[in-house]
């Protein structure tokens, strides 16, 4: 099984690629430069593991929140490709993500949190337990300030400068970046589950009603 | 608390050096509203601060390509004109959220009514007024 795995949900560009329990990764040199970057690093990626677009058999991808336009060209890119190899796209939230590479730190309720702009996060419940976890409510945004007071663990991916407002000192509070591999594991598993989905219905999760009336 | 800071201009130069003296104030990562009628001082304000941080590139009214991009060495001026914008999504399909929270760029923006209550990192308000002929009154407000 042959995966490719695309993570553009923030400023720099992840690659993973999964090969008969081998596992390959890239990282962006630049960022805020996805759009140019992704097909040469496909291309990189591919080299390395000395594979062709063709052996892939599916197409992760972290399907957000973050970085709007970001995700907006990691999902075309992972649409083209899923269109003209006739493979399926795996998308997997990026909350699940960082929740995911964390999971043996945390136990009880726990809240990722993803930085947006100014002072607003998003912002994603779960239930841990052994292990395991199961959401709680649905992804919303939050300013900063309205959370300093939560009893839950906090998973955070951002700058560290907000990081370091949360000081909940009987939790665990996890500063974190994203992790590829993390997003390789959970496609495979959502693979074998058949959790894939056609292209007609596939959108980033951009979460946030940004309407302001 | 809000501070402010009154300058007046008595022609397009004046207008100019005040941008480039504010502009040594200025953090990156700041977003900057600019608020005043039309011909009211604000593109050239912009070139004034431009220069006073050493970008070299030459500044121009952004209203027809609503957002012109500087760069100097690692630093970018992002200076945007959104009047003719019709809603918050329009901005933000142009990439707006990211161009405000680069950490190495200074957001200049004109006509700044639409994104109003979008949650800033630092914002500061310059108020332009027109007084008579080249006579203008600039309000800084932290």
């Amino acid at each position: 099984m042959k995966i490719l795995a695309i993570e553009s949900s923030s400023s720099s560009l992840l690659l993973g690629l999964h090969k008969k329990n081998k596992f390959f990764s890239l990282e962006s040199e630049s960022i805020n430069n996805t759009a140019k970057n992704i097909n040469i690093m496909v291309d990189k990626i591919l080299k390395k593991s000395s594979s062709t677009l063709k052996d892939l058999d599916a197409i992760a991808i972290s399907s957000g929140p973050g970085s709007f336009t970001s995700l907006r060209v990691g999902m075309s890119y992972a649409k083209g490709l899923s269109f003209t190899l006739d493979i399926p796209i795996i998308p997997v939230s990026t909350f699940e993500i960082l929740l995911f590479s964390n999971l043996k730190k945390v136990k009880g309720e726990t809240s990722v949190l993803i930085y947006s702009h100014g002072r607003t996060v998003y912002k994603c419940d779960y239930m841990v337990k052994n292990n395991t976890y199961k959401l709680i409510n649905d992804p919303d945004t939050f300013i900063i300030d309205e959370l300093k007071k939560t009893k839950n663990n906090i998973i955070f991916h951002g700058r560290k400068k907000f990081f370091d407002e949360f000081k909940n000192e009987d939790k665990q509070n996890i500063n974190t970046d994203l992790d590829i591999k993390s997003l390789v594991e959970l496609s495979i598993k959502n693979f074998k589950l058949l959790k894939t989905k056609s292209l007609d219905n596939l959108s980033p999760e951009y979460v946030g009603n940004f309407e302001i009336k | 608390m809000q501070e402010t800071n009154l300058y007046r201009s008595n022609s397009p130069k004046e207008t100019e050096k005040i941008g480039n003296e504010i502009s040594k104030s200025i953090q990156f990562g700041t977003s900057i509203f600019l608020i005043g009628d039309l011909a009211s001082g604000k593109t050239t304000f912009t070139k004034g601060f431009a220069e006073g941080l050493g970008f070299k590139s030459k500044v121009q009214s952004p209203t027809f390509p609503i957002l012109n991009e500087y760069s100097y060495k690692d630093k970018f001026i992002y200076h945007f004109d959104l009047y003719r914008l019709k809603s918050v999504s329009e901005f933000l399909e142009i990439g707006g959220l990211e161009y405000l929270s680069n950490k190495n760029g200074i957001c200049l923006i004109e006509w700044p009514k639409l994104i109003n209550n979008l949650d800033f990192e630092k914002k500061i308000e310059i108020h332009f007024k027109h007084i008579k002929e080249d006579k203008r009154e600039i309000k800084l407000s932290l």
